[in-house]
């Protein structure tokens, strides 16, 4: 990412919502062991409660076939969300010319979320770190927020009749701590901070990606560990779906570019400098 | 530009609430403009106004989910599975009931934190899980038939000591047999197992060897069990090859270390015909035909000896290289063949100055590497020698690249390659995994393995060695006090159990089998401390209706209801780890020794096992031996007789700091760093790195140096034989089964651990046992993803459904294992294996370090619809 684009991104508080800071993730999938710890870690702190079986605020799938949820005509909503992990280590090809990766995904924590504004009852926020949070109290259940989103990364709890999402572990962050995904990640691809800080580790090593395959600070605020990071584009997953997101990813070594496009577009290639509406996630979804 | 004017603090109310003090119709007209000046991709829609409008004010609902990590007891503990991990994990509880854990990232070198996994993390469930033993139950009906009586504590353990008794007197203590549990995972708890047989005289098995974990190349090579480099050496390393050893999947904790080195521009290369998740990971995936990776080894060393890029110096001062074998028997020639009143341990070496042959000195490169040299005995007769070196150069000859290429599959351009990159860079390191030791000539495939680090050096170096990763065996304490206690304070005899190794106790002996009169019996009763012996073990079938049958007590003490429990006649509860009052727990994989400390209290009925141990043996005599009752007091013991890696570790100071780094001679720890060095001697027969092996039975197999054998079952080619006679034959079993099997490690469990916790089962795919194979297989069978499959041969069978993905070769089929019995639909996906016994590893019985090594990789079959 360039200095250029930092500076459009996170050189100044939110123009629209106002916080001045943005919690963010990197991660870097050339590391990741699919091995579900963030999502275990996250599901026994917060979703371990009635009406959340099968829901997993941050979900890992193999890509390129792993999806979750997965879109299925019959279930309700047009969402199944069983099975979170269908196609595990199915790679694309054929032997043994092979790809795979898998892809770990909290709520993206967007600049410019779709949920917030499809909301009927203004149950959502976005608070001064950042960090999109759904009001349950406010909340009403109408499920506009979960067809909004364009990840499907808010869940609707049938037993509390409410639409719940990742909120980043606002709890830990108000202790110094970091979010449970980031602190428990056993391959050490994480590591999470503020992207409106110029000198935090977080964004540092989105603008120079030379950092993090040498030893680096990490961000004392929250008592982390050092992660080496591989020297490869820092890119934002489905950038197109224009709410800019707040997760970075280091892009796999092993898949081939043209397939990497697919799901880490075109964030460095000028296309966030178009308008996008929350709407255009009809135009974009499940193609 | 129009800069918005608000707070920028946040401001905490009493209740923790918190709130804005912005007006934030004003900034958002700032927003509003902004966006209009610069083109901002922030374009503003209506409906966010009108949220925005909602969004100051108190937010109670925050506070439900800051209850939720508002914890009144966080414990530092560690988890104890076999999977080497050692992981310590901050248990977090409310209300007297485990929450959730999170990794205490505490460890003295920051490069160990976090560590831990999600079965680690979600321990709890099965702390109260649905299928924990509750009580002591004692079988009611036939065995596996589930119907069970609820009995007191007394009541089981009076009846298990009279029918320890009773079985004893009928055919003697060590037909009672305890099956023994890995050391290092609860040294008290687990060593324990060993004192209780020791103490009462019972047999006891063997675990290490049992599992196929045991690498016989190193005591082969070294006399050592196993001497491994602890996982952080890895970023010494300036080229790293993983050969047969998922580490994505199956060494979560530590595979962050390969990803690492890789970030920061090693090269990492993968040797595996599967593509596993560690294929993905590196940055070359090598792959071979499935058991022929002695040969690629094989072909390695001879590519580096031809460009002479071998370490000869270092082959010269460290290695069996110079020391000359007799050409008549093939022995090692020795200074009492020479002179009447000469050493039967002292070796020889041609002395290239005096044209003599000379007593060999440790470390001295005044020695003929290669040749052969003429030599007269003490009878007068001549003969002649040749050094290990030059015969080993010869061996070398008969693996060419394209001879390998031909074995192997791989191009002969990316043998030679391989050869050099490794050769080139040093230090390079080989973390080898079961993938190339379940197999029955898995003792070869380590010996070329290691020969190829030999050769270049890579020995006794951090960021080189050979790294065989199976097995939490290693308890980096000296052990032997508190697991065969002195008879007599300060005298030398000792409480010792009567060994027979697990493979003879599922398969019955063999003719070939070591020490065979004095330790073979019947066993009549298992104790399958263990764990879950008859869930997991191979050949499924001679076990469950050959072997039980003769068994006429079968004591499972359980956590949760495993196959074992479920076949036993007795299960007694056991706490789970969050139970345990304390323990101490140590890792190969980490330099630390951890204070195990469970955060509640026993549930139900359960105990610990140290406890119904004592128990057992106050009713049989023998508690005032046994003694220790509460862990606290064997952990002392522990500590105080454990020896140098210990030395100034207190209880109290262990208790205190919860994990503390272990004395050793080099850091991070590497073997044989002094013995390179010339400051010790290795401890083989030869006092040096023995690539060269005399004993009777190798020379009888012609396995006296590394080489290449077919696998035994698993080939299309002569079983079991040498290349240039292997390509001659087929093998008849491959026409019938022409598909290679693989029962394997998953990364959601650890053996049978987890496989029943719902939170983790649910990630793995379907969460049933999958048979997987390539998509060509099935289609010319006519099977598709989905269908009930069988796989089966002439040993059993194993039904489950199909998935099909390409990472399986054409020509494979696996099965990621663990699963329990009621979650199987039919047959056992270990019972299509049985327990082949190579000679070789019968040579010697020294439990737990040379014995037979379970081959269970090395294994045919073919698939139908079912």
């Amino acid at each position: 990412m360039s200095e250029e684009l930092w500076q459009k991104y996170y050189g100044q508080p939110n123009p629209v919502y106002g916080n001045k800071k943005q919690y963010g993730m990197l991660l870097d999938l050339n590391k990741c062991l699919g091995c579900h710890t963030c999502t275990v870690a996250c599901k026994t702190t917060w979703t371990d409660g009635p009406g959340q079986d099968n829901m997993y605020w941050n979900s890992v799938n193999t890509k390129p076939y792993g999806e979750y949820p997965r879109a299925d005509e019959n279930a309700p909503d047009g969402l199944d969300y069983e099975n979170s992990n269908l196609y595990q280590d199915v790679p694309k090809g054929v032997y043994p010319d092979l790809w795979q990766f898998y892809l770990p995904r909290p709520c993206n924590h967007c600049s410019r979320p779709a949920c917030l504004p499809a909301c009927p009852t203004q149950a959502i926020y976005k608070n001064d770190d950042g960090i999109v949070l759904i009001d349950e109290d406010l909340c009403q259940g109408y499920k506009n927020c979960i067809k909004a989103c364009p990840y499907d990364k808010i869940y609707f709890n049938n037993v509390t009749k409410k639409s719940q999402k990742c909120i980043l572990c606002f709890p830990l962050i108000e202790k110094g701590e970091e979010p449970q995904c980031v602190k428990s990640c056993v391959g050490k691809i994480r590591v999470f901070g503020n992207l409106m800080d110029p000198d935090s580790a977080i964004s540092r090593l989105i603008r120079d990606s030379s950092l993090g395959a040498k030893p680096y600070d990490p961000d004392k605020e929250f008592k982390a560990v050092t992660r080496y990071m591989t020297d490869a584009d820092r890119r934002q997953y489905r950038d197109d779906f224009g709410t800019i997101p707040s997760l970075w990813y280091v892009l796999p070594k092993n898949v081939p570019e043209e397939e990497l496009d697919k799901y880490f577009g075109g964030a460095l290639q000028g296309l966030i400098g178009q308008p996008h509406t929350p709407e255009a996630r009809l135009k974009y979804k499940k193609t | 530009m129009v800069k918005a004017e608000f707070a920028t603090d946040l401001q905490r109310k009493e209740n923790g609430v918190i709130m804005r003090k912005t007006n934030r119709r004003e900034f958002i007209k700032g927003g509003l403009y902004m966006a209009t000046i610069l083109g901002s991709p922030f374009a503003i829609h209506k409906p966010v106004l009108a949220a925005l409008e909602m969004t100051s004010g108190p937010r109670p609902w925050e506070d439900g989910y800051r209850k939720l990590v508002a914890d009144d007891k966080v414990v530092r503990t560690v988890n104890l599975p076999n999977c080497t991990g050692s992981c310590g994990w901050n248990v977090h509880v409310r209300g007297g009931i485990v929450h959730h854990a999170e990794p205490p990232n505490d460890y003295p070198d920051p490069d160990y934190s976090p560590r831990g996994c999600m079965k680690g993390q979600s321990y709890h469930k099965i702390t109260y899980g649905a299928n924990r033993v509750k009580y002591p139950m004692k079988r009611v009906g036939a065995r596996g038939q589930g119907h069970w009586k609820r009995i007191s504590w007394d009541e089981a353990l009076d009846f298990v000591s009279s029918e320890i008794k009773r079985i004893s007197a009928k055919y003697g203590s060590k037909a009672v047999w305890i099956y023994p549990p890995v050391p290092a995972t609860g040294l008290v708890k687990q060593g324990a197992g060993f004192r209780f047989a020791s103490v009462n005289k019972f047999g006891i098995g063997t675990f290490y060897n049992w599992y196929g974990d045991l690498p016989l190349a190193h005591p082969i090579t070294w006399n050592v069990q196993t001497e491994e480099h602890e996982l952080m050496d890895v970023q010494n390393s300036k080229y790293v090859i993983m050969w047969g050893s998922d580490m994505v999947q199956t060494r979560i904790p530590d595979a962050h270390f390969f990803m690492d080195v890789r970030a920061k521009g090693v090269k990492t290369v993968y040797i595996s015909p599967y593509f596993d998740p560690t294929a993905s990971a590196v940055d070359e995936w090598v792959r071979l035909r499935p058991g022929t990776d002695a040969a690629l080894a094989m072909g390695m060393c001879h590519v580096i000896a031809k460009k002479g890029m071998s370490k000869d110096a270092y082959v010269k001062r460290t290695t069996s290289g110079p020391l000359l074998i007799r050409d008549d028997n093939g022995k090692y020639l020795r200074q009492s063949d020479l002179k009447a009143d000469g050493g039967k341990k002292t070796f020889i070496v041609w002395d290239p100055e005096s044209k003599a042959p000379v007593a060999d000195k440790y470390f001295s490169e005044a020695n003929a590497l290669t040749g052969t040299f003429e030599v007269t005995l003490k009878s007068g007769d001549k003969i002649s020698c040749t050094t290990s070196h030059s015969l080993f150069l010869k061996k070398l000859e008969e693996y060419d690249p394209a001879t390998v290429s031909e074995i192997t599959g791989i191009p002969e351009a990316d043998i030679e390659r391989l050869a050099v990159e490794y050769a080139d860079s040093a230090p390079a390191s080989i973390w080898s995994g079961t993938g190339i030791n379940h197999w029955y000539h898995g003792d070869l495939i380590g010996r070329a393995v290691i020969a190829l680090s030999v050769l270049t050096g890579n020995i006794g170096v951090n960021g080189g060695g050979v790294s065989p990763w199976a097995g939490q065996y290693k308890m980096r304490l000296r052990p032997v006090d508190y697991f065969f206690p002195l008879k007599e304070k300060g005298k030398k005899a000792r409480y010792r159990p009567v060994p027979l190794d697990t493979a003879y106790v599922v398969n019955g002996p063999t003719e070939t089998m070591a020490n065979r009169k004095k330790l073979w019996r019947q066993v009549r009763c298992i104790w399958a401390a263990g764990g879950n012996l008859l869930g997991q073990s191979s050949d499924q079938n001679t076990l469950l209706h050959k072997t039980l049958p003769e068994v006429e007590l079968i004591v499972s003490p359980e956590v949760v209801m495993s196959s074992n429990a479920q076949l036993a006649d007795i299960v007694l509860p056991i706490v789970s780890w969050y139970e345990l009052p304390a323990d101490i727990a140590t890792t190969p994989s980490h330099p630390y020794i951890q204070y195990v400390e469970g955060p509640v209290k026993p549930l139900y009925e359960a105990k610990t096992d140290l406890w119904v141990y004592y128990e057992v043996c106050r009713r049989l005599g023998t508690g005032d031996i046994f003694k220790f009752k509460e862990p606290e007091e064997a952990i002392k013991h522990l500590l105080e007789t454990g020896g140098s890696q210990v030395k100034g570790i207190s209880f109290e100071r262990l208790k205190k700091e919860r994990v503390i780094k272990v004395n050793s001679p080099s850091s991070p720890i590497a073997a044989f760093t002094e013995e390179i060095k010339g400051a010790k001697k290795f401890k083989t027969l030869t006092k040096r790195q023995e690539l060269y092996k005399e004993e009777d039975r190798f020379i009888e197999y012609g396995e006296q140096l590394p080489t290449h054998k077919e696998p035994q079952t698993a080939t299309p080619y002569g079983r079991s034989m040498e290349w240039s006679e292997a390509k001659k034959h087929k093998n008849p079993e491959f026409e019938k089964y022409p598909l290679y099997y693989l029962a394997r490690h998953t990364r959601w469990s650890v053996h049978s651990s987890w496989r029943t916790e719902d939170l983790v089962r649910k990630l793995d795919d379907l969460g049933e046992p999958l048979l997987e194979m390539n998509p060509l297989d099935a289609a010319r069978r006519d099977l598709n993803a989905g269908d009930w499959a069988i796989a089966y041969n002439q040993h059993g069978y194993m039904k489950a459904r199909l998935k099909l993905r390409e990472s399986v070769p054409p020509g494979a089929v696996l099965i990621y294992f663990g699963w329990q019995r009621e979650q199987i639909k039919d047959g056992h996906w270990n019972s299509l294996n049985r327990v082949a016994i190579n000679p070789i590893h019968e040579i010697y019985f020294k439990p737990n370090v040379w014995g037979p090594v379970s081959g269970h990789f090395d294994e045919l079959c073919e698939v139908k619809k079912a």
